[in-house]
């Protein structure tokens, strides 16, 4: 895993996780095209796919983590050299969006397919950043909230 | 019986678990509960906090059925191995999540659910035996809905790699 990836794909462990490598399995993509990274949720938890990598947790209630996770996905970002950063939440992936525009990649952010009625408030906060702020409901567009297919 | 219960990687659903824990005093099932970080004790089910996601897999494949929070990983998780499914969502009112939105998610999904479908809802706590009883009496290889979901025409992960191959 050391030439340059097409995407860096990040989410929290769980459901967005799930949605992204759904995301990530429709692209048709190579595992070599793609790096994965998710949370690290307990001290057993391991890389489960060739393409994976974990990194710290954070949430609202672990904010002091922020300069753990802030130094890992810097790290990621300049060793693979993604031309697209995408997530799908929540935390991990708006810190990742922050840093890919400093590194002048582009970046999407895809909205949960929990969020039926709005979208989730960091994905509120990603639409000022993120180059692409995606839905998965079309009821939710706007002038610049897309709607390109759901992950089932 | 082997059944798979878990709450996600979050936040625990305790609510939840005391009341499996209660419907498995009559019914001595194969409890398996991934709980988070729960103090709770619970005294007829197998109960721990995380699984790593191999073990998860693992666990998914062992069991006849998942009680679940109405995740939508736990949800697309067993649509692809059309696996038996319950979900109870969280409710903000009891503090299980910092707002409804698996309210919200079960009111896209339950139109699509019957008595004879492998996925159901349960919003009522009361209900959840009965439900596990329907469920479990249900072939393996029923439909997972039993509306399908409206067709896309569009490919989300298509998108994605248009926009990764048209702009370098």
């Amino acid at each position: 895993m050391n030439n340059r990836k097409k995407i860096l794909a990040i989410a929290s462990t769980g459901g967005h996780y799930v949605q992204l490598g759904n995301i990530i399995k429709q692209t048709g993509y190579q595992p070599e095209d793609v790096c994965l990274i998710r949370t690290k949720i307990s001290k057993n938890d391991t890389p489960a796919k060739v393409n994976e990598l974990l990194v710290s947790d954070i949430s609202r209630d672990t904010l002091w983590r922020l300069p753990i996770i802030t130094f890992q996905l810097a790290y990621y970002l300049l060793k693979f050299k993604p031309r697209w950063v995408i997530t799908t939440g929540a935390m991990p992936g708006l810190i990742a969006i922050f840093l890919a525009r400093i590194f002048f990649i582009k970046t999407v952010w895809v909205d949960s397919i929990a969020n039926t009625k709005k979208l989730s408030a960091s994905g509120r906060i990603a639409q000022r950043f993120a180059h692409k702020v995606l839905t998965q409901w079309p009821e939710l567009t706007d002038s610049k909230i897309e709607y390109h297919g759901k992950v089932i | 019986m082997n059944i798979l219960v878990t709450v996600g990687a979050q936040l625990p659903f305790s609510r939840l678990i005391k009341v499996v824990d209660a419907i498995n005093e009559s019914k001595r099932f194969n409890v398996l509960a991934q709980i988070g970080e729960d103090n709770g004790h619970y005294e007829y089910v197998n109960a721990t906090p995380f699984l790593t996601s191999s073990e998860y897999k693992e666990k998914l494949a062992w069991c006849d059925v998942v009680i679940a929070h109405a995740g939508m990983g736990t949800i697309i998780q067993c649509l692809e191995l059309n696996k038996k499914l319950i979900v109870v969502p969280r409710l903000a009112s009891y503090s299980e999540h910092r707002n409804d939105h698996q309210l919200d998610t079960i009111a896209r999904f339950e139109p699509m659910t019957s008595n004879s479908s492998l996925f159901r809802v349960c919003t009522d706590m009361n209900e959840l035996e009965k439900i596990l009883v329907e469920v479990l009496s249900l072939q393996n290889d029923a439909d997972f809905f039993s509306n399908k979901a409206q067709s896309d025409e569009e490919s989300l992960g298509g998108y994605i790699r248009s926009l990764v191959e048209n702009e370098i």
